[in-house]
């Protein structure tokens, strides 16, 4: 069986529910804001430096951040139309993931190159684009390396643009496989894969840039005023993916027992296996529980903790539900406690990023979720320096190193009473 | 044959191969054909395998294809066949049949190629 989006099959309904969502956002940018003063802070979110942590809040204002987040989902949805591809569970996450990080360092400027690289890269293979979505728009992690050359490195804009964008392109056409490639590394423990290869170009990119003189560290623009605004903005999202989902299961949620009993492992993909319904439910469960977390702990809302809240919503389609995510959570969420000032937005992203290895939990259990959470609480800020922040899936890119390190190790225990039968047997045998 | 297309075919080759072996398959039979615009893969052997077992084959191979994550993630179906692997192999055929008789399995799977 095939599923195609040009016959109207079951998947391409959440196309119009995330462009509607995408109408949304831009009209209640408009209402609550000047047009004047929306061009203006959008021209300042596209055209300057956005490595971690740049809250777009803070650089154009609440409702051109909006218009960004909007434009950025409104363009991937271009692109998966004309490239005919399915909404399946990967293809949502990115959605909700992309337009949650344009509160923080995603933009069109550095979204566009990069998925042209990877629309190149399809000719080059000779690969259907559709096959490369998320390389294309998670590939955006990277996109503050566009930024920096254009506009932090002090180069003439008749040097810089070019240079930049050509950048953007070049990166573009080596993601697709090089996050094949990086996937074998954590087995596909770690949801955010991309975030992990990003890591690694960040990583290279970084150390040629240090050779050659030019600094590149994280800056910290950040703007909590608008903490009650982006409350609601949030509980309107996830509140409209709960409904969506009911509507569509009209309110038969029979098969989330058994959407909570997948370990999450890459690819869970979750509207395939369960259906859509059951999928933008656990979306927006999964928002709700990182929202709930951030007011117990009495965190900030601004552009970098919203991002986290939509991406740990958007993967409520492709891994995440809340039995293997709650253990990893509270795990990054005692660390933070004993180790970190906790309620900033130095300590609650990374605590909602950490649920990247969430089936680590769904496939050993919650100890081993909570080990993790914990684990990547200690890696995650000192991963940070090796790429100057600008790989914004930085938390992608530790939990890459913590599954990694974490599997195999759990495989040789868990596997080892039985070898240990095994090798006495032989032994056994040998002697008689 | 494709060299992608050979290299996906040999992916699930080896992974069903792996099943078998961590079930139990002292003597497994492996018929691989690659025809003109598809590849035919039958396995079968002797397994302890459950009823369970069984019908989750048949629910992971039932799946839509999705073509569109062929490229990023069949590589992880290399590694054994636990967890979402069978799921993930599901979405990489088009048509199959499982039948368990006297403790011998025999799976059949077949792969269209990619259409661009």
């Amino acid at each position: 069986m095939t599923i195609d989006i040009e016959n109207d099959k079951p998947l391409a309904k959440p196309f119009n529910f995330f462009l509607l969502l995408s109408l949304a956002l831009i009209a209640s940018a408009f209402i609550l804001t000047k047009p004047a003063d929306l061009f203006a802070g959008f021209v300042r979110i596209n055209f300057g430096i956005s490595h971690l942590f740049t809250d777009y809040v803070a650089v154009g204002g609440f409702g051109a951040t909006l218009v960004n987040a909007s434009l950025v989902m409104l363009f991937e949805l271009l692109v998966i139309r004309l490239s005919k591809a399915n909404m399946t569970g990967p293809s949502m996450a990115a959605l909700l993931m992309t337009a949650g990080f344009a509160f923080f360092g995603t933009s069109l400027f550095n979204l566009i190159p990069i998925v042209i690289g990877v629309y190149l890269y399809s000719q080059i293979e000779n690969l259907p684009m559709r096959s490369l979505l998320i390389q294309a728009f998670m590939g955006s992690a990277i996109g503050p390396l566009i930024n920096f050359i254009t506009f932090g490195m002090g180069l003439s804009p008749a040097i810089g643009y070019p240079l930049g964008i050509l950048s953007g392109v070049l990166i573009g056409a080596i993601i697709p496989p090089l996050s094949s490639a990086f996937l074998r590394f954590h087995q596909g423990y770690n949801l955010y894969n991309i975030g992990f290869t990003a890591g690694v170009i960040g990583l290279i990119a970084v150390s040629v840039f240090r050779l050659f003189g030019f600094e590149v560290n994280a800056v910290r623009i950040i703007d909590e005023q608008y903490h009650n605004a982006l409350i609601i903005v949030v509980t309107a999202i996830f509140l409209s993916l709960i409904v969506y989902g009911l509507i569509l299961t009209k309110g038969n949620l029979k098969e989330y027992p058994k959407l909570m009993a997948n370990s999450g492992r890459l690819l869970s993909d979750f509207p395939v296996l369960f259906g859509h319904g059951i999928s933008f439910f656990n979306m927006g469960v999964m928002g709700f529980i990182s929202l709930i977390l951030v007011l117990i702990l009495k965190g900030p809302l601004n552009g970098p903790v919203v991002g986290a809240m939509l991406t740990v919503a958007g993967f409520g389609a492709l891994g995440k539900h809340p039995k293997n995510t709650i253990p990893v959570l509270l795990g990054s969420t005692l660390a933070c406690w004993l180790h970190k000032d906790l309620p900033t937005t130095d300590a609650i992203v990374p605590i909602l990023f950490g649920t990247t290895i969430a089936p680590l939990a769904g496939r050993y259990g919650p100890l081993v979720g909570l080990l993790g959470g914990y684990l990547h609480i200690a890696v995650v800020g000192n991963v940070l320096p090796l790429h100057g922040g600008l790989n914004l899936y930085n938390n992608g890119f530790s939990g890459g190193f913590v599954a990694a390190f974490l599997v195999p190790i759990i495989e040789a225990l868990r596997t080892l009473p039985e070898r240990m039968k095994s090798n006495a047997q032989t032994r056994i045998s040998k002697d008689e | 044959m494709h060299r992608r297309e050979s290299q996906k075919t040999s992916n699930i080759v080896r992974a069903l191969c792996q099943y078998f072996l961590l079930r139990g398959g002292c003597e497994t039979h492996i018929l691989v054909q690659p025809y003109e615009d598809c590849s035919l893969i039958e396995i079968s052997g002797k397994v302890n395998v459950s009823e369970q077992e069984i019908q989750e084959i048949e629910q992971a191979f039932n799946q839509a294809k999705t073509s569109e994550m062929e490229f990023y993630y069949d590589d992880l179906i290399s590694t054994d066949l636990q967890d979402n692997e069978l799921n993930l192999l599901g979405q990489m055929i088009d048509d199959h049949s499982v039948t368990f008789a006297d403790g011998l399995l025999k799976i059949v799977v077949k792969r269209y190629y990619r259409e661009d």
